[in-house]
């Protein structure tokens, strides 16, 4: 009788144990926060390259002492290196506003921004480049002349339609927790609540 | 092979079962178990207790990748157990049968890290530690030969531990379902030890 009270008694013993461990767990937020301080400066991306067109592209951004004012310098060259220089891209957007962190689809950790668009121009910079965009008639424009900026806000050029003066502008900055670099969304593919659903892989260092 | 394996297991198991080896003697051996690979030993208080501990150890370490990230991971388990154990003999479905319980003392720690292939900035890590002490549980069934080698079964549970996760979050958040399948499988509550050992 007494072995029968034993073999019970482990039994029990063994089905009250085997819960696990009790888990405690904590998430702790070192994500970079986004700050005047940290953004006011000048931030260059590497050269691209398209081997594709024999291309290049270069990209500035220049945010003023205070961050409440973007310039967005995209220059495009004639060759794979960013040597020679054929037109250039400047968005500039003021009243530049830092709101909170966010997460893209991807668990990405971000932070908002918005801004108003003061101008977007066009630049070439040959003579070359202007006839080219005068016999396209590029953006419905045919006043293109060499190292004279002309607005294309609202305006269709190429297939990219792009935004109108004053238009409210959302985006989003990632950076990493290092702070050595800040990544921009992806403002071709926005979401129902204005702001980009991805970042583009583009790095810009200070 | 597999057939050399098959005879060589007919024999042990059908050879002649002894009795339990005599008070005074001592055993030792290896085990294979969830929490490690280990070395056992035990002493033969009387014909239906002994007391035992073993020490068990296992590490790994992984790296790997998708989406332009790459997955470091270590995990360290080392466990010291002492046991008593407790034969319910004669009666003749029962011999071999034992319970035990005892402490076990773990080092027991994991690390994560998730890191940008290109930039090499860190994504995300995590931390695990389990708590040192524990009280284990079990069950098995022990076979003695005549010839000094025996083999067990166990399987054994833990009670009293705890353990915390530590996520990290520096570019990326980790989802609430990535962290449950996580801790799902982290959880180690229970530890099958199958042993092979010698009397002496």
């Amino acid at each position: 009788m007494m072995k029968y009270l034993l073999l019970f008694l482990t039994l029990i013993m063994f089905m009250s144990a085997g819960c696990g461990d009790t888990l405690t767990t904590t998430t702790i937020d070192e994500s970079a926060s986004a700050t005047t301080t940290f953004l006011a400066g000048t931030w260059t991306a590497k050269c691209v390259d398209n081997t594709t067109a024999s291309t290049s592209t270069k990209t500035v951004l220049v945010f003023s002492a205070a961050a409440d004012n973007l310039s967005s310098n995209n220059t495009n060259y004639s060759d794979l290196n960013c040597v020679t220089q054929t037109y250039v891209i400047t968005k500039t957007l003021n009243s530049l506003s830092l709101g909170s962190k966010s997460t893209t689809s991807q668990n990405q950790i971000m932070t908002k921004y918005t801004a108003v668009v003061s101008n977007i121009t066009l630049e070439p910079k040959t003579s070359n480049v202007a006839t080219s965009l005068n016999s396209s008639s590029f953006c419905g424009l045919t006043g293109w002349s060499s190292g004279a900026a002309t607005s294309i806000a609202g305006l269709t050029c190429d297939s990219i339609t792009y935004s109108t003066q004053n238009a409210v502008y959302s985006d989003l900055i990632q950076i990493n927790s290092e702070k050595t670099f800040i990544r921009l969304g992806n403002t071709t593919n926005r979401g129902s609540n204005g702001y980009p659903k991805t970042i583009y892989s583009l790095e810009y260092y200070k | 092979m597999n057939r050399f394996s098959f005879i060589l297991l007919s024999i042990l198991f059908f050879s002649p079962l002894s009795l339990f080896a005599q008070s005074g003697s001592s055993e030792a051996g290896l085990f294979y178990s969830t929490w490690g690979i280990g070395i056992q030993g035990s002493y033969n208080f009387t014909n239906e207790i002994i007391f035992g501990g073993d020490v068990a150890s296992q590490s790994t370490s992984s790296s790997g990748g998708s989406s332009g990230s790459t997955i470091e991971t270590e995990t360290t388990i080392q466990t010291v157990n002492g046991f008593a154990r407790y034969y319910l003999r004669d009666l003749e479905f029962t011999d071999g049968l034992f319970g035990q319980a005892g402490i076990a003392f773990r080092n027991w720690n994991g690390t994560g890290t998730i890191t940008e292939d290109d930039t090499k900035a860190k994504l995300a890590s995590i931390k695990m530690n389990w708590s040192p002490m524990i009280l284990v549980t079990g069950l098995g069934w022990h076979k003695v030969w005549d010839f000094g080698m025996s083999t067990s079964i166990s399987y054994n549970a833990s009670l009293g531990g705890s353990r915390t996760v530590e996520y990290t979050e520096n570019m990326l958040r980790f989802d609430d379902a990535l962290k449950s399948d996580l801790e799902e499988k982290t959880d180690f509550p229970t530890n099958l030890v199958i042993y092979i050992g010698y009397i002496f």
